[in-house]
């Protein structure tokens, strides 16, 4: 074909809007979720995949000429802000060459083109109307393997994200119609697992096409711009909602901070802080004080950030709107190039999604929690964080049938929630940004691994205490079993610092753990006929392991054992009905330990509650909190009850005394603070021993606990995790106060 | 030919209690059916078993003291066991699981704050809740004992330890005992003995140990099925005691059967033991009434649609045979027991429309029967879908089921104002048609996306339309979706009564079976036990044998297969008596061109490897039943007594419609669109364009004509 031939690109088609009667305007909108949930059904179908069937790690979607998502699927919302940037890279890289023309689809898995890391493929297809571009339909999935360094495409040692997996930036697989062979050969070619990744990539090509197919149908019926009016419409519904609710809340500014520990090369410290601003309808999330990107694969891309953030704003405040482009619109996302949430080429991001991105989806969780919590209507959709990362573990070697295997155990992902102010954290409740997910059975990881799992339970101590307590992770310890050697690879954050933060006085969930004993007695337990469950009754060698150490060598006589961190704690933990924490006890959700540490809480040998013990800790505790160092004070503290402006939290107020806001305890009504100043620096402070907040509470040497409570009635409001030098983070400004 | 005095014929009855009603059906020796809907007696049970039989009886003029005598056989349905276990009034029961395995049933492999919840309730996090328990956290126990893949026991149970959690237990006055171990499918010795000590130490404790039950992998499913069957065997069994003295008492002698979940009845007597199996007896029935009517009619696949008060409920039928599920989400739990899988949505006669800023929905909040549609005049005030029936001449609100109970059109018509046609600006009749479109328009899109997830097209398919409100709105949920023919049973409003006296026994008997080939095999037969599949096949059919007894007994043999590193298991029929290397590949050749007819061409994994998990037998002992009476086939166009208006969106004004009652149906014959049959139980309507007839059964097809899907 000369030059002079060649076609300008088919025009985006340019719609009249139109009014559509609210009775067609929903049997379209009711079609297109349809629609969503048959591409689900499709690419289910076909992969076949327990990654894609059961943890439901993809999702579909169909979007505007632009890449604006018009309806999306309910399954990893990761996803969804991913696809639709990978149709905007797609558009952008493609539209002039090689073109974007009907019967086109395009594959894509470049996190630097909208991929949240490589193992997540994308399929995108346009959709025509007579010769005109009037949309895409969209699909993703993570992939088993898609090569690089290490098998499943995590690689721990990477240095370059060209060392991590294929980077397949938008490339034509089917153009006009036809497929590819070259291409498509050429892509599977370069995973461990070619037919796999072929069958994944059919029941993505199913998903498009069925989707295509269904909206061909709706056209037909209702016209064209009837069905893109319904779409408009749908993503200005969102929008209008959305705004709508933010315009009840107060104006301010809402920060959070964590941190991610050891970025693959070594145990460093890694800052992901935001302060998100509401003002009238508008929200901005900022991570610019967020960390330098990180040496190893623990960052994730500016799209990583925008799954994180969306994910995060999705089922919190937009639990009841359409999930659409027009909840995105009010928001604004701020990361300047080059940090860990916003790395730059060729920055390794392999374990971006489990690391900084989810980390940036757990501070926007927290950061709109804060926000919720200051209007009574919204409060109950506030939370303290979820569980904050998960761990992996994967092994590799033969398996009990003398096959070469590779396998994720997947009890991971049975995490504790976040707790309310209505009611405690589930346990579990399962990764916040998987709405419905599903662990697999002992019975089908023990018939397909060569492990024997000693037990899985709820971790006691994983969750945080508060006055209503966290959700429990489930835990998992297993010795080798008809095999004698694996490797195994471990790899989480979380695990030398708390990041399922508590809220408004609420300590943060228990760190990740995770143990390796080596000369375990525990064979001759068994065969003695002991069913030993619980490794601590084992004699062994513990070897130290890392939050992620380089992959090891596990034998006949060593026992692993991991516990997730469950979820974050709500309000002062001395407020918890001393009767629940008895019976929490009982049950093995909390140790002794903790329930006098953290919740003052005295039992008896048997367990039962110690009433005057507990009344006499709970008082020696407060009157010790009464005498924490505080860093200012009102010089002329105003005295009475003053007229309650905003709630921040159940715990602590905004109120107005003789005509200036102050920052009032609820529990004694004391106004501490001034309102427009962090009232940190007005409450008594303690840097805590870790032993105080849990069993199960590890600190990195940088890192510290503070805690916060009010010096007249010794109520706690905050509680910090900070890198040593870190000034006292300012949690909730509001304009008006 | 000899008169046999209809005295002395025999009768069958079959009945559906439900929370509300009790539906019965009544078969005469001759093949005539009687239907009756009476109101259930929640003190009494058998009261309202009762009074329906005789009303029923009535119709066929049998006199009630005759109706025990010449009752050959009752079988029925129950919501006995689901009230109990979503009420939790089953009795207080323990869990006996393998040491560290304590949490099974609480985390329910992370699906315990989802499973069972609409998808609006499961984005909502803040309100997400776990369900009440089944067994308290303290009433679990755990036991020394550990047993591997392979079936080969690493620790030895520990019967010292067993006997104390069991007096533990007993003393804390649990009345049932699951017992549920780790891999007790491959060898049941632990949970066996468990089960003696238990007899030992607490005879008269009701005791379900899933390698009887279920013997199948995955220990989450087989604790919550085992743990459900013990938490509700002693109440069925009290219900079934309690029902067969009273129907002795009035003379029957006749056979007892209760309605389960998976495919049939099961005598009475056997139902404590499968109480879990009766959690969803009641959506069952009217999918294996369909399936025998289907039968009759030579239609193999069938999609069914029962739309009742609250919720529209889809099944399929394909090749004749109702699809099963092997779990079923049942309330917030799951059972693993071979279900009829029936797919439900909140969208009934009382979901309620309402206007949220210009933009109209339907459901999934429902007005329920209390206070249920405006127009029943109990204080509901919000516009439900009956409502919009009414006002649109659907419904004649003076002959609502059939005259029992009379409609206030006025307060449907307020609520269709108040909520929707004044926020919306459109008039009555126009935001009330609006109304049904969205509604029928829902029910389409469950249609197709539980046909096209089952792998089959809906326009391959015959609806099946029943239920209060189903032949109401069928004739445009079916248009919707594609379908062309549309059949209302005579039974619709009774129509799992009808299943429950028509079905057969039919039992499923499975067990776990593993054996798979390597990757990249070539005949599977040479990695692949021919004989040990023979042999576990032939131990089902021993043991069904035993259950059902040999009488008219046949057997099917399935196997459940994959490909390995995959997750899409599909039921494949394996021949019967000594299977050979040739029987096992030729499994593996059907597994494929299945496969590859559900998912697609080339979906199929061949090369990952090909496993057999799971190894089933079906029974079947036909239940006698007259034959349906032949009814002469009859094309003359009906005569309708009345006529009324009707709002047809399709024609967008009132039209004068003709109205039929069922005397005017009596004779069978054709009836040209629109029309509105105004039958005992519901209200059936067809449209603009369309035909339907009648057959001498009161049977109704609808050629739906244009379809629009």
């Amino acid at each position: 074909m000369t030059k002079a031939l060649a076609q300008a690109p088919p025009p985006v088609y340019e719609f009249e809007r139109r009014e559509v009667d609210p009775v067609t305007f929903e049997v379209v909108r009711h079609r297109l979720l349809a629609v969503t949930d048959e591409q689900a059904a499709a690419l289910s179908a076909i992969s076949g995949s327990p990654l894609v069937n059961e943890a439901t790690d993809f999702n579909t979607g169909i979007y505007r000429a632009g890449g604006e998502v018009a309806v999306m699927g309910q399954t990893v919302i990761f996803h969804a802000a991913s696809c639709s940037q990978m149709v905007r890279q797609v558009i952008h890289d493609c539209e002039t060459d090689p073109g974007i023309h009907e019967g086109d689809v395009f594959i894509v898995n470049s996190p630097y083109k909208g991929a949240l890391h490589a193992p997540d493929m994308g399929v995108l297809a346009p959709i025509f109307h007579k010769g005109e571009r009037i949309g895409w339909t969209g699909a993703a999935c993570h992939q088993l393997d898609v090569g690089g360094m290490v098998h499943g495409s995590f690689a721990s040692k990477a240095v370059d994200v060209r060392q991590e997996a294929m980077l397949i930036p938008p490339l034509k697989l089917i153009d006009r119609g036809v497929t590819r062979t070259d291409v498509w050969n050429m892509i599977t070619g370069m995973s461990r697992l070619p037919l796999n990744l072929s069958l994944d990539l059919k029941g993505l090509l199913a998903a498009n096409n069925v989707a295509q197919r269904r909206l061909d149908e709706l056209i037909a019926r209702y016209g064209v711009d009837t069905v893109l009016s319904v779409m408009d419409e749908l993503i200005d519904l969102s929008e209008r909602r959305l705004r709508a609710r933010l315009r009840e809340l107060p104006d301010g500014r809402f920060s959070a901070r964590t941190y991610l520990d050891h970025d693959g090369h070594e145990d460093n410290l890694h800052r992901i802080e935001v302060t998100l601003t509401k003002e009238g309808d508008q929200l901005t999330f900022d991570y610019s004080s967020s960390s330098p990107q990180a040496k190893g694969f623990v960052n994730c891309t500016y799209t990583g950030l925008l799954a994180g953030v969306y994910a995060g704003v999705l089922p919190t405040i937009a639990y009841d709107l359409p999930w659409t482009e027009g909840i995105f619109r009010p928001i604004e996302v701020i990361a300047p190039p080059g940090l860990i949430c916003s790395a730059q080429w060729p920055a390794p991001v392999s374990q971006g999604p489990l690391g900084a991105m989810w980390l940036t989806e757990t501070t926007a969780v927290e950061v709109v929690s804060k926000l919720m919590s200051t209007a009574p209507k919204l409060m109950r959709e506030a939370q303290a964080s979820p569980s904050a990362g998960p761990d992996i573990f994967n092994i590799h070697g033969r398996n009990q049938y003398g096959e070469p295997a590779t396998g994720v155990m997947l009890d991971q992902t049975m995490t504790g929630g976040g707790a309310y102010m209505h009611r405690d954290g589930l346990s579990p409740q399962g990764h916040h940004n998987i709405i419905a997910g599903k662990a697999p059975n002992v019975e089908s990881l023990e018939l397909i691994m060569p492990v024997l799992y000693l037990y899985r339970r709820l971790v006691s101590d994983s969750a945080g205490p508060g006055r209503n307590r966290g959700g429990l992770s489930s835990g998992a310890s297993y010795m080798l079993h008809d095999v004698q050697r694996v490797e195994a690879l471990c790899a989480c954050h979380g695990y030398g610092v708390p990041t399922a933060a508590g809220m408004y006085g609420g300590l943060p969930a228990g760190c990740n753990v995770h143990r390796l004993y080596r000369e375990t007695n525990l064979r001759e337990r068994l065969a003695a006929g002991e069913m030993v469950s619980d490794p601590q009754q084992l004699t062994f060698v513990e070897q130290e392991l890392s939050a992620k150490p380089p992959a090891f060598a596990f034998g006949l006589d060593d026992v692993y054992e991991w516990g997730p961190q469950g979820g974050g704690g709500w309000g002062d933990p001395l407020l918890r009905d001393p009767s629940a924490v008895a019976a929490d006890v009982r049950l093995g959700a909390v140790t002794r330990h903790t329930a006098e540490h953290a919740y003052g809480v005295v039992l008896t040998q048997a367990n039962e509650l110690d009433a005057s013990a507990t009344e006499a800790c709970r008082a020696l505790l407060l009157e010790q909190r009464r005498g924490w160092a505080t860093t200012g004070s009102l010089a002329d503290p105003p005295s009475g009850s003053g007229t309650p402006l905003f709630p921040v939290g159940d715990q602590l107020a905004i109120a107005r005394h003789a005509g200036e806001p102050y920052w009032t305890c609820s529990g004694c009504g004391t106004a501490f603070a001034p309102a427009g100043e962090n009232p940190k620096e007005y409450l008594g402070c303690d840097v805590a021993d870790p032993a105080d907040l849990g069993t199960r509470i590890r600190l990195h040497p940088e890192i510290e606990v503070r805690r916060y409570a009010c010096t007249a009635c010794g109520r706690q409001h905050f509680v910090e995790i900070a890198q040593r030098d870190a000034p006292p983070l300012f949690d909730v400004r509001l304009e008006d106060a | 030919m000899k008169l046999i005095s209809t005295n002395e014929t025999p009768l069958y009855a079959g009945s559906d209690i439900g929370g509300t009603f009790t539906d019965t059906v009544l078969l005469t020796a001759g093949g005539d059916l009687h239907v009756s809907k009476s109101p259930t007696t929640k003190e009494q049970l058998t009261q309202g078993a009762l009074t329906g039989l005789d009303l029923a009886a009535a119709r066929a003029g049998v006199a009630p003291d005759q109706v025990g005598r010449r009752l050959a056989y009752y079988a029925h349905g129950t919501t006995q066991a689901t009230n109990a276990f979503i009420e939790r009034k089953g009795v207080p029961t323990g869990l006996l699981c393998t040491r560290g395995f304590r949490d099974v049933l609480r985390t329910q492999r992370a699906m315990a704050s989802w499973a069972g919840l609409a998808a609006h309730e499961t984005l909502h996090f803040s309100t997400r809740t776990h369900p009440d328990p089944i067994v308290s956290v303290d009433r679990i126990r755990e036991v020394e004992e550990r047993v591997d893949y392979k079936g080969s026991v690493i620790v030895p149970l520990n019967e010292a330890q067993l006997r104390d959690a069991v007096r533990e237990l007993f003393a804390d006055g649990v009345e049932a005992i699951a017992i549920v171990f780790l891999w007790a499918f491959r060898n049941d010795a632990h949970e066996l003995r468990a089960a003696e000590i238990i007899a030992e130490e607490a005879p008269e404790v009701f005791v379900s140990a899933a390698s009887m039950l279920l013997p199948v992998l995955g220990e989450y499913e087989r604790t919550s099925t085992t743990a459900i069957n013990a938490y509700l065997g002693p109440i069925i069994a009290r219900y079934v005691t309690n029902l067969e003295r009273e129907l002795r008492s009035g003379g029957f002698e006749g056979g007892l059967s209760i309605m389960e979940s998976g495919g049939g009845v099961l005598p009475a007597q056997d139902a404590a033991g499968q109480a879990a199996a009766m959690l969803t007896s009641g959506p069952a029935g009217g999918v294996l009434a369909s399936a025998a009517l289907a039968a009759e009619k030579n239609w193999p696949n069938v999609i069914t649609s029962d739309m009742g008060g609250t919720s529209f409920d889809v099944g399929l039928i394909v090749d004749g045979q109702p699809l099963l599920t092997r779990t079923a989400e049942v309330g917030r739990f799951h059972v693993a027991l071979p279900m009829i899988g029936v797919t439900a949505i909140g969208s009934g006669g009382g979901s309620i429309a309402q206007v949220q800023d210009g933009h109209l929905t339907v459901g999934p909040e429902s007005a329920g029967a209390h206070p249920g549609p405006a127009c029943y005049g109990r204080g509901g005030s919000r516009p439900t879908i009956t409502d919009v029936d009414v006002v649109l001449g659907f419904i004649d609100p003076d002959y609502f089921l059939g005259g029992e109970m009379s409609l206030d059109r006025d307060r449907a018509v307020a609520a269709v104002e108040e909520h929707v046609a004044g926020p919306l600006g459109l008039g009555v009749l126009e935001a009330a048609a609006g109304i049904r479109k969205v509604a029928d328009n829902q029910m389409a899109d469950l249609l197709r996306k539980v046909t096209l997830r089952a792998g089959y097209d809906p326009r391959d398919f015959v609806l099946f339309a029943y239920g209060g409100a189903g032949p109401t709105h069928a004739h445009r949920y079916a248009a919707e979706a594609g379908i062309g023919t549309v059949f209302i049973p005579a039974t619709a409003a009774v129509h799992s009564a009808y299943g429950a006296v028509t079905s057969d026994r039919h039992r499923s008997f499975t067990v776990a079976h593993h054996a798979h080939t390597p990757r990249g095999f070539g005949l599977a037969s040479e990695h692949v036990s021919a004989h040990a599949m023979t042999r576990a096949f032939e131990a089902l059919e021993a043991r069904c044998r035993e259950a059902m007894g040999g009488e008219g007994l046949t057997t099917r043999r399935y196997t459940g297969m994959r490909f390995r590193q995959q997750v899409h298991e599909l039921p494949i029929e394996v021949p019967d008596g000594v299977l050979d290397a040739a029987a096992i590949d030729q499994l593996v050749d059907d597994f494929t061109e299945r496969y590859e007819e559900i998912y697609g061409r080339d979906t199929a994994l061949r090369v990952a490897g090909v496993e057999f998990t799971v190894l089933r037998v079906d029974g079947h002992v036909p239940v006698r039943k007259p034959s349906p009476a032949v009814h002469p086939e009859r094309r003359e166009s009906l005569v309708p007594s009345g006529q009324r208006d009707v709002y047809f969106d399709e024609l967008g004004e009132l039209t004068t419609t003709a109205a039929f009652r069922a005397d005017d149906l009596a004779a069978g014959g054709s009836i040209a669109g629109p029309a509105v049959l105004d039958l005992p139980g519901t209200t059936l309507v067809v449209g603009p364009r369309q035909h339907c007839h009648v057959d001498g059964h009161g049977h109704v097809t609808i050629d739906i004509g244009v379809v629009t899907g």
